[in-house]
């Protein structure tokens, strides 16, 4: 009795070294039998670990469902010309549980066991950090589509790209507008969560505004996951400041402007990186949300005329509305402009081979239904605005920025809380 | 009760269990020469399963020193990991220390720490000392977040790549299975000694071990130390081999429970236990989320099998591998009823 419960365990820890050693072999087999010519019919695959529990959960659902749309449009077309042949697009997708580690255990298995042959990114900074260095190491190419944060890029890789704006750009669009709407706007206060990505987006609004010619009368960060920031509210009451710009997540910004709300801080531009354009901005504080304006990466209404699978951002939406029932987020269409890039990198490459592929990348110049893809030689976006969007008092959500684009015209100034 | 009774006295048991831990030991041993092996044919994604479960396992084995045989419930070990991921870290940019040098820079500064917060926190016991190691822990994450100047704050520190890159694998994945033979030979070693004994004494009545001359503090502070080396040694490791040092990542109490959970499991107080506990809980983990078609239910699943290997082995699997108990359904139910840890 006792001797078969060691025996299990022998055999149970025993099992996990040999499956360890098949992995290697069974991946091998698969790899020869796969690949790009395999017959007639060939093949690409694509790999990522997606965040679809944990805190990003939602937000991975977004990627997951840009990539699926795009995988599925590209294979209507037949797939994607490499040389003289088109090859299906196919995609394997791993929940990282908005884990870093389990993120780079995973991106480990897809190169190592699944052989997938090129990687697209996960969801958040964090674990984009972690990622693009596993990436690195196996010279993998991953064009990654949801970490903004340039600390990610100043690594010197050579394997990784990304198709969205880095954070140090993500509230020049206000800035720009409000000076813009009133060349007399003189202060900002800025505030920002104390988190890689927020410090950049607020570092890089701060430069911008001086280089503006703005004044900074107010700068200071508060703890990730804070229940309390009234303080800071206080503090920047008593500076009047012209505009109000906060770099951090939504629930932190919510709570923002609820206690500037309590605390009647109306500044004459009241502006976000990331929270005004979600939903759940509107649903959570009804009326309070009129004329608060948010950075966009992308919105539906931009127009924009591309030759790629989607050709304008309304079809994109028009096409994701249709599977997912809901406007998309441009969490979705950044994802889905990172196989865009991908393919235009093959397309330009005429081959599968990951050096050339990598190449071809860091050469591309091609203008889609995100926008502009064109890579620095950091191997970041640097060439694409950011949108601005407004809460408008209809209850509704308006490009407002910039004016080629917008639906709307930007209201000025915000309605201070004490007249509504 | 009575069948484990009559195992653990008479003669004819005693050598049977001497039989039974040279059977155990040889296992452990094949194991591990298995597992010295097995970069000759493991995959890349292997080696880095294997190596972050050898990390947890030097992280057990060290929080077994004080958890698991001076019975203190210490839930803020990760602080020790953090530490010595950022001393490593730090020592490495800022000083341009070799790896090897900086490491033991931050296993140093981690038992430092312990030593410092051990001599006033391990005064305190049961959940008031559970309650201050929380806070510890969460204040240190804290102050890595916030002081920028030094840690480089919520931004991180970025280390270079281990050079060649080609060896890197096999380096990491080394390397920390050689902490985790250290951390066992370091266990028996000591567990020979008088500190061992003074260990066991303190956890099983602290008064009673002062009355007969131990000198309790220096002790508890030793054991403190010591898991704070086995953390801040696995961090420094940990932080070379990602590249990177976040605070939020380096100092989540993800860690701190599973280095817990691998020592209960596999059973508090024993040399074998945190490691074994480790292989399983790691093991079981992968599984559930790469190898079965169970969807995103895993972590349910997994919490599911811990509770039930609590209730059924409180005392961890090496109650039954050590030949304490034997595997019945009686000793299960047994288990139950006088459910203690």
């Amino acid at each position: 009795m006792k001797r078969s419960f060691q025996i299990l365990l022998a055999m149970l820890m025993i099992a996990a070294v040999v499956l360890a050693a098949c992995g290697k072999s069974g991946g091998e087999k698969q790899a020869a039998g796969g690949g790009q010519q395999g017959g007639e019919k060939c093949v690409i695959t694509f790999g990522a670990a997606v965040s679809l529990t944990g805190k990003y959960a939602k937000e991975g659902e977004y990627v997951k469902n840009g990539y699926n749309l795009y995988v599925e449009q590209i294979n209507k077309q037949g797939g994607i010309k490499v040389g003289n042949k088109t090859c299906e697009v196919a995609l394997k997708i791993y929940d990282d549980e908005s884990n870093a580690d389990r993120s780079a255990q995973l991106v480990e298995k897809l190169i190592t066991e699944d052989h997938v042959q090129f990687l697209l990114g996960p969801y958040g900074s964090g674990n984009t950090y972690a990622t693009t260095a596993i990436a690195e190491k196996y010279q993998v190419p991953m064009v990654e589509a949801n970490g903004a944060a340039t600390k990610i890029f100043k690594r010197g890789f050579k394997y990784s790209f990304a198709v969205l704006t880095p954070a140090p750009y993500y509230l020049r669009g206000i800035i720009d507008m409000a000076l813009d709407a009133d060349p007399n706007i003189k202060t900002v206060a800025i505030v920002a969560e104390n988190g890689a990505f927020a410090l950049e987006v607020a570092q890089g609004a701060k430069d911008y505004a001086e280089e503006k010619g703005l004044q900074v009368v107010y700068f200071d960060k508060y703890t990730k996951n804070t229940k309390d920031v009234s303080s800071l509210i206080t503090a920047i009451k008593a500076k009047k400041p012209d505009i109000l710009l906060g770099a951090g997540h939504l629930q932190d910004t919510l709570l923002i402007v609820k206690q500037a709300k309590d605390l009647n801080v109306s500044p004459k531009v009241f502006g976000f990186s990331v929270g005004p354009t979600a939903p759940e901005f509107r649903k959570a504080l009804g009326k309070d949300a009129d004329y608060i304006v948010g950075g966009a990466q992308w919105t539906p209404e931009l127009k924009i005329q591309s030759d790629d699978v989607f050709g304008t951002p309304q079809k994109f939406a028009e096409l994701y509305e249709a599977k997912y029932g809901e406007v998309p987020p441009y969490q979705a269409a950044e994802s889905a402009a990172a196989l865009i890039a991908y393919q235009k990198a093959i397309e330009a490459a005429g081959s599968l081979d990951k050096d050339k592929v990598r190449d071809a990348l860091a050469s591309l110049d091609y203008m889609s239904f995100y926008g502009r893809l064109k890579f620095n030689e950091q191997g970041m976006n640097v060439y694409k605005p950011m949108a601005v969007m407004q809460n408008y008092p209809d209850g509704k959500l308006y490009t407002v920025w910039p004016k080629e684009a917008a639906t709307k015209p930007f209201i000025y100034p915000f309605k201070p809380w004490d007249q509504r | 009760m009575k069948k484990s009774g009559e195992l653990q006295n008479s003669p004819q048991a005693a050598s049977k269990k001497v039989a039974r831990q040279k059977v155990l030991l040889g296992l452990v041993g094949a194991f591990v020469v298995l597992l010295a092996v097995l970069p000759l044919f493991a995959s890349g994604f292997w080696m880095r399963t294997l190596t972050l479960l050898f990390l947890l396992a030097a992280m057990a084995e060290g929080w077994n020193f004080i958890g698991g045989y001076t019975g203190y419930a210490a839930f803020g070990n990760v602080a020790f990991f953090g530490i010595g991921a950022y001393g490593t870290a730090l020592s490495m940019l800022r000083l341009h220390f070799p790896f090897f040098l900086a490491l033991l820079v931050g296993a140093a500064a981690a038992m430092l720490f312990a030593v410092l917060v051990g001599l006033p926190v391990l005064r305190l016991k049961g959940h008031y000392f559970a309650i201050a190691t929380v806070a510890l822990a969460t204040g240190v994450g804290e102050v890595a977040d916030f002081w920028t100047d030094f840690t480089g704050g919520a931004a991180g520190l970025t280390l270079p790549f281990f050079h060649p890159i080609q060896l890197s694998n096999y380096f990491f994945y080394y390397i920390a299975f050689v902490l985790v033979l250290f951390g066992l030979g370091l266990t028996y070693f000591i567990m020979k000694r008088k500190l061992g004994y003074s260990w066991l004494a303190i956890r099983e009545d602290e008064d009673a071990a002062k009355m007969m001359g131990i000198n309790t503090t220096w002790s508890k502070v030793v054991a403190f130390a010591l898991s704070a080396l086995m953390a801040g040694l696995a961090g420094g490791i940990y932080a070379y081999w990602n590249t990177f040092v976040l605070a939020e990542e380096v100092f989540k109490i993800e860690y701190t429970l599973q280095m817990i959970l691998a020592t209960v499991l596999g059973g508090p107080g024993t040399v074998f236990g945190p490691f074994i506990g480790a292989f399983i809980y790691y093991i079981l983990i992968t599984l559930l989320v790469f190898f079965l078609p169970v969807g995103q239910l895993h972590a349910t699943i997994l919490g599911l099998i811990i509770i039930l290997v609590m209730v059924f082995t409180p005392q961890g699997v090496m109650d039954f591998l050590s030949g304490r108990k034997r595997l019945t359904l009686s000793a299960l139910l047994e288990n139950i009823r006088t459910h203690k840890v």
